[in-house]
């Protein structure tokens, strides 16, 4: 049984391997040598939004103020200023509504909070829930055995007709299997 | 001409109005013709709907400007084959077409319905029904398209450049039937509820019409995804913006849907899952209608200046009342026929999916709503973006994709713990070494090389199944193309549901690289320069301008060159319209597999200058091809298979039976 | 014209709908065939159900013990619902043959009662 489970998984295996290396490997090309510090800025572009238009951050919005937004953020990355610092300047003179997310602090930590201790607790409602539902036992069906075993003598005759009909479904296959002879542990 | 419009409109409403209340008071009254006569009138209400669309589609064909919605939307310049499909652009012809796409969706979902859903179908129409009316009657108060000006213009406005393109061509009728297409399940358990069934009657209807709905919604969104990417000009694809996170939010409680709709056709379990997650669904499709029309913020998405928005957001506070307190009178009916038997299962797998997704839809949500909380309780105005939606959604979905790596190997009612570990390894190990490949070949950030292990694992637990599956057949004598096919045939909805779900991880696949590894620069550059961007490097021609009758080309020719290689000559650049003060970017895309090469051309200048914006963005394309693949899987999913049952016993018993 | 073609259009919608009311209504829902057919579409499922139990055995997903116990419960299932099926049918059967023994019964009485002379009222 092994050599068979062996001759497909490794197939299927190698194939998968395969595929998913080159795509990765063609990934790391992008890895450009961008200077770092570009790539902060790129990165502060994309987590400020320009005031004056509906939503879009001064990476993408191609208004004059966006623009000189970018040219600030630079100055202020060259100079030295950390990310905190050059957000905190653009609050300062436009309001919270110039950040791409809020901040994590004051009132917003709420935001920032809510999720996880949310899914937390969702996660720990269903443990609890899943945990007493199967502490219950399995349900009625399954307690099959003796009570009705009296009733397996009428339905002997129709046991017979759902194998003839399982027989008939398989086609060309050969015939579904009886079940063992009852006895089993 | 017009006039046949509007009357034809008249008598939809009436019909749709006859076919609620005759149905209802038919089933109530007992009276069998009041119901049939009903049910022929929903089948008249789309016969209706499509004569008045009729009459719109010629209108714009033959250029009758005398039609307020007409001159505004369309002009003698546009392409002849637009004007026969340009009617659902703007917000009165939209909601034409939403009136006629479910209407008659409505129509066929009620001539198909199945044997057992017999006596909720009163009800079930009257659903629907009253939804049509709905809509026909808010088009014909609040957006008449047959509103006639008293002197027609010479000329038209034209159509929102915008939407020239062939994939923002498709986005918002297949968007828009996605959504409108959820009230179709939703009636059928909102019949089931009002008629007080107590079964699974429901489950076998609903869940083709979730699928095929799932299916149409899916392409709507990733359409809007490509549309984004090739015209907004921006390098992304989604930006969580308001109006896409509309259009998200009914997709998630709708996926939990196709899936738990299954647990409860097999073992009568999470009724009260399905009743909520498909009033949940149908709830968010109506909230993204609100937003497409007149909805708070103003984005690329409103239907211009509507004013609509409040009209939809009552119809979704009567629908949710309704559907909840028809929801609670009939609890106890909703309770589950039986009960999980092991945590390791399907079924309890596909109770953490429900979570799951419900978890993503109320994040989401969350990040919606709090802009809103701020403004009431602090005054000040806030944005959610991409930074929030990112971290909070994303390992929410990624640990999605590592569910449905560990789905394939659960059998229903309780998997072995033994058999479980032993068929979980492989997969592992192809993770671990998927994730580690990526660390070794530079993705040296815990989350992407993460996420493509899980993209690994996931794959390779489907990729078994198929592989393990067509093994056992062919080792009782068919051959192997054979034996993958009639594995697939015989098993329709479980390999239908892998073909899908690995139309799923290549998006992951797709989000992951193009998330994590893209890089840009800027370049400002005059003819004859370059810019070099990673082993890009692009070699700027001329620009040219082309003044076209309704709008001004400005291209540039670029070249551009691999590792040293010539590639690929590209135009990047963008269609100015006059008449629309707008700007559609034709952005210069270069596609492999493993990454696009995209530009964009902007601010050019007297002395040939132009701006240039160069991204890499790995393993985008994988986001397009996924599309069509989750298409196939649906429809594999939904094939019929012949039921083989006997319909009389007689026929089973060979010897005539005793007297 | 186009007031006319509505109006066209108007009385057909109202005729069709009118149908229904002047036909004789088929007494489909008299014998319930509901019931037969809910036992077989559930016999179905319960065979669809076998069907994949087998491929989760096949994929080695439940190992020997949990297939037998699976396999014993479905078999019973559907034997039950054979039986019932087989019931329900012989109960139509009846009941078909009550109806025609009444529809005869009927008609043997309106043939009597046209022999008769055409007496009072």
């Amino acid at each position: 049984m092994f050599t068979s489970i062996r001759r497909y998984s490794e197939t299927a295996f190698a194939l998968l391997l395969c595929g998913v290396i080159a795509a990765l490997a063609a990934c790391s090309t992008s890895h450009s040598h961008l200077p770092e510090d570009q790539l902060r800025a790129q990165a502060l572009d994309k987590s400020l939004i320009c005031p004056i238009c509906p939503g879009e951050t001064i990476d993408r919005s191609q208004v004059q103020l966006a623009n000189q937004m970018q040219v600030i953020v630079r100055e202020q990355v060259a100079d030295g200023k950390s990310d905190a610092e050059i957000r905190q300047f653009f609050v300062d003179r436009y309001g919270e509504r110039v950040l791409a997310a809020p901040s994590k602090e004051g009132f917003n930590l709420v935001m920032w909070i809510a999720p996880p201790v949310g899914i937390t607790l969702a996660l720990l409602v269903l443990f609890l829930v899943t945990r007493s539902m199967l502490r219950q036992g399995p349900a009625p069906t399954l307690r099959t055995s003796s009570a009705d075993s009296s009733r397996d003598a009428d339905l002997e005759g129709y046991l017979e007709l759902v194998d003839k009909e399982l027989g008939e479904r398989d086609g060309p296959h050969p015939p579904a299997e009886k079940p063992d002879t009852e006895g089993t542990a | 001409m017009a006039d046949l419009g509007s009357i034809t409109l008249l008598l939809s409403l009436a019909l749709a109005v006859y076919a609620a209340i005759g149905s209802v008071v038919g089933k109530w009254k007992n009276a069998p013709e009041l119901v049939i006569s009903a049910r022929y009138a929903a089948y008249l209400t789309p016969a209706m709907l499509a004569i008045s669309t009729g009459v719109l589609v010629s209108a714009f064909v033959n250029h009758n400007f005398e039609l307020r919605y007409v001159a505004g939307h369309s002009n003698l310049a546009m392409d002849p084959w637009l004007t026969w499909v340009a009617f659902y652009a703007g917000n009165e012809g939209s909601m034409l077409f939403l009136s006629l796409i479910f209407s008659a969706v409505s129509a066929i979902a009620i001539w198909r319905a199945p044997q057992e859903v017999g006596p909720a179908l009163p009800y079930t129409t009257f659903v629907l029904m009253s939804i049509t009316v709905f809509f026909v009657a808010v088009m014909m108060t609040m957006a008449n398209p047959f509103f006639e000006l008293p002197v027609a213009p010479a000329d038209g406005q034209g159509i929102n450049p915008l939407l020239t393109h062939v994939g923002m061509f498709f986005h918002p009728p297949m968007l828009m039937a996605g959504l409108i297409g959820l009230g179709i399940p939703f009636a059928f358990g909102m019949g089931h509820l009002m008629a007080g069934q107590t079964g699974d009657e429901w489950a076998d209807t609903a869940r083709v019409w979730a699928l095929i709905v799932w299916a149409t919604l899916t392409i709507g969104l990733l359409l809007g995804a490509w549309w984004a990417y090739t015209i907004l000009g921006w390098g992304g694809y989604w930006a969580w913006d308001p109006v896409e996170n509309a259009g998200l939010l009914p997709w998630l409680p709708l996926t939990a849907f196709v899936h738990s709709i299954m647990v409860q056709k097999r073992r009568g379990m999470f009724r009260m899952w399905n009743m909520a997650l498909i009033i949940l669904a149908w709830g968010f499709a109506m909230y993204g209608m609100f937003m497409n029309r007149g909805g708070p913020v103003p984005s690329v998405h409103s239907f211009g200046q509507s004013t609509m928005g409040w009209v939809f957001l009552v119809f979704l506070g009567a629908n949710l009342l309704g559907a909840f307190a028809l929801f609670f009178w009939r609890y106890s009916s909703l309770k589950s026929a039986a009960a999980l038997e092991s945590s390791l299962s399907r079924e309890a797998a596909f109770l953490l999916n429900n979570l799951l997704f419900l978890m993503i839809a109320l994040v989401t949500l969350w990040g919606v709503l709090y802009p809103l909380i701020t403004d009431v309780f602090r005054g000040v105005t806030i944005t959610v973006g991409r930074p929030y939606f990112d971290v909070v959604a994303g390992p929410l979905f990624l640990a999605l994709v590592v569910l449905m790596g560990i789905g394939p190997l659960l059998p229903w009612r309780r998997a072995s713990g033994q058999s479980l570990f032993r068929l979980m390894r492989l997969p592992i190990a192809v993770g671990l070494s998927t994730a580690g490949i990526s660390v070794l070949f530079g993705a040296t950030s815990a989350i992407p090389a993460l996420a493509f292990g899980v993209c690994g694992m996931a794959a390779t637990g489907i990729a078994r199944e198929w592989a393990k599956g067509t093994q056992v057949r062919h080792n009782k004598g068919e051959n192997y193309p054979l034996a993958f096919v009639r594995l697939v045939s015989s098993n329709r909805p479980r390999y239908g549901g892998y073909i899908a779900h690995i139309g799923i991880i290549m998006v992951a696949f797709a989000a992951t690289g193009s998330s994590f590894y893209g890089v840009q620069d800027d370049f400002s550059l005059a003819p004859g320069e370059r810019a070099v961007l990673g082993d890009y490097e692009m070699e700027y021609i001329g620009a040219t301008t082309q003044i076209k009758s309704d709008r001004i080309e400005q291209r540039a020719d670029v070249m551009l060159y691999k590792n040293g290689e010539f590639v690929k000559q590209l135009q990047p650049g963008y269609a100015f319209y006059p008449s629309f003060s707008m700007a559609a970017t034709r952005a210069g895309i270069r596609q492999t597999p493993v990454e696009d090469l995209y530009i964009l051309a902007s601010e050019f200048s007297e002395d040939g200058r132009a701006l240039f914006r160069l991204h890499i963005n790995p393993l985008i394309v994988w986001l397009w091809l996924a599309g069509p693949v989750m298409v196939f899987g649906t429809v594999v999913s939904l094939w019929p298979e012949r039921q083989k049952a006997a319909v009389a016993i007689s026929t089973l018993r060979t010897p005539p039976p005793t007297a | 014209m186009p007031l006319a073609f509505s109006a066209l259009l108007a009385v057909i919608a109202v005729a069709i709908i009118a149908i229904p009311f002047f036909r004789t209504p088929k007494k489909e829902d008299a014998f319930d065939p509901h019931n037969a057919e809910a036992l077989r579409s559930q016999r179905e499922s319960i065979y669809q159900a076998l069907e994949t139990l087998r491929l989760e055995r096949e994929l080695g997903q439940v190992d020997d013990q949990e297939y037998q116990r699976q396999l014993r419960e479905y078999r019973r299932q559907a034997a039950i619902a054979l039986q019932a099926q087989e019931r329900v049918e012989g109960d139509q059967e009846e009941l078909v043959a009550l109806l025609e023994e009444e529809v005869l019964a009927a008609r043997a009485r309106l043939q009597k009662d046209d022999e008769q002379p055409k007496g009072d009222s």
